[in-house]
């Protein structure tokens, strides 16, 4: 075994449960999928290591998500909803409610401070794809807006206005569960 | 038209979800911060939006993660591995 596969072996086990949990962000539901998901990154990855497209002191973690994100956006972008007719606004629809609530502003922030990690997790899986996407690569993976237009092949106002829908409907989903269960 | 001070105005929100990520420049930040300082609303949704987006940021791995590569799956990777190695020599 060559010494570069060595280390890439190591860093690809060292990733997984991060790989994983990337994946579930972006399929939800379907753990089989996952799994492809992540074992078609790990592959292509080796092969832009193997290119030297990791750099040194890098995060690799971070760089194997990317990798990850990218297959599944040209997968998705593939086999969605583009060709089927469907338009953004279907695709995007049910964002154009703000945070309801009525309490002062102090509350609401340590409400959403105090929240648990869970259903943030859930709220997240509970965005439509598009505007989920869009909260990965630019929240998370730190796209710009610039970037993350180019991935999605949309506007970068298209970007702007997903952003909003999906902070505000995160930010409405972590009320209502502290409320359901009498937090708030 | 009167607009309900506990929400944000609606011609807002695409301007102060890119105030909190910071990238709303110019004029245009300006006019937001301005506006969201008269705006009770507007001003508390920044305060959600931001920690929104703090905490998504910070997001891990669930502790409850069970999910892991079988045996057998590491097993397709390392011999995709062994592929790669072998057309690239």
């Amino acid at each position: 075994m060559s010494s570069s596969r060595q280390e890439y072996a190591q860093l690809a086990r060292g990733c997984e449960s991060n790989l994983i949990a990337c994946a579930r962000r972006l399929v939800r539901g379907d753990d089989d999928r996952v799994l492809d998901l992540v074992q078609e990154a790990l592959v292509r990855g080796y092969e832009a290591y193997r290119a030297g497209k990791f750099l040194s002191g890098g995060n690799p973690c971070a760089w194997l998500a990317r990798i990850l994100t990218n297959h599944f956006i040209n997968e998705w972008r593939r086999e969605k909803k583009w060709g089927a007719g469907v338009t953004v606004d279907e695709l995007t629809a049910g964002g154009e409610v703000g945070p309801t609530s009525t309490r002062a502003e102090s509350a609401d922030t340590h409400l959403l401070q105090t929240t648990l990690d869970e259903p943030l997790e859930k709220a997240l899986a509970a965005l439509p794809d598009a505007l989920r996407l869009t909260v990965i690569l630019v929240d998370m993976q730190e796209l710009s807006y610039q970037e993350a237009a180019e991935k999605l092949n949309v506007p970068i106002g298209t970007i702007r206005s997903r952003l909003a829908r999906a902070r505000f409907q995160l930010a409405e989903g972590l009320q209502d569960y502290a409320r359901e269960r009498g937090l708030a | 038209m009167k607009h309900n001070s506990e929400k944000p105005c609606p011609h807002m929100k695409n301007l102060l979800s890119a105030l909190v990520d910071g990238s709303l420049t110019g004029v245009a930040r300006w006019y937001a911060e301005n506006h969201a300082r008269r705006c009770p609303g507007c001003s508390s949704a920044i305060s959600s939006l931001s920690t929104v987006r703090e905490r998504v940021r910070a997001l891990g791995v669930p502790s409850s993660e069970a999910l892991m590569l079988s045996q057998e799956r590491w097993a397709s990777i390392e011999a995709a591995w062994e592929e790669v190695d072998q057309v690239g020599t």
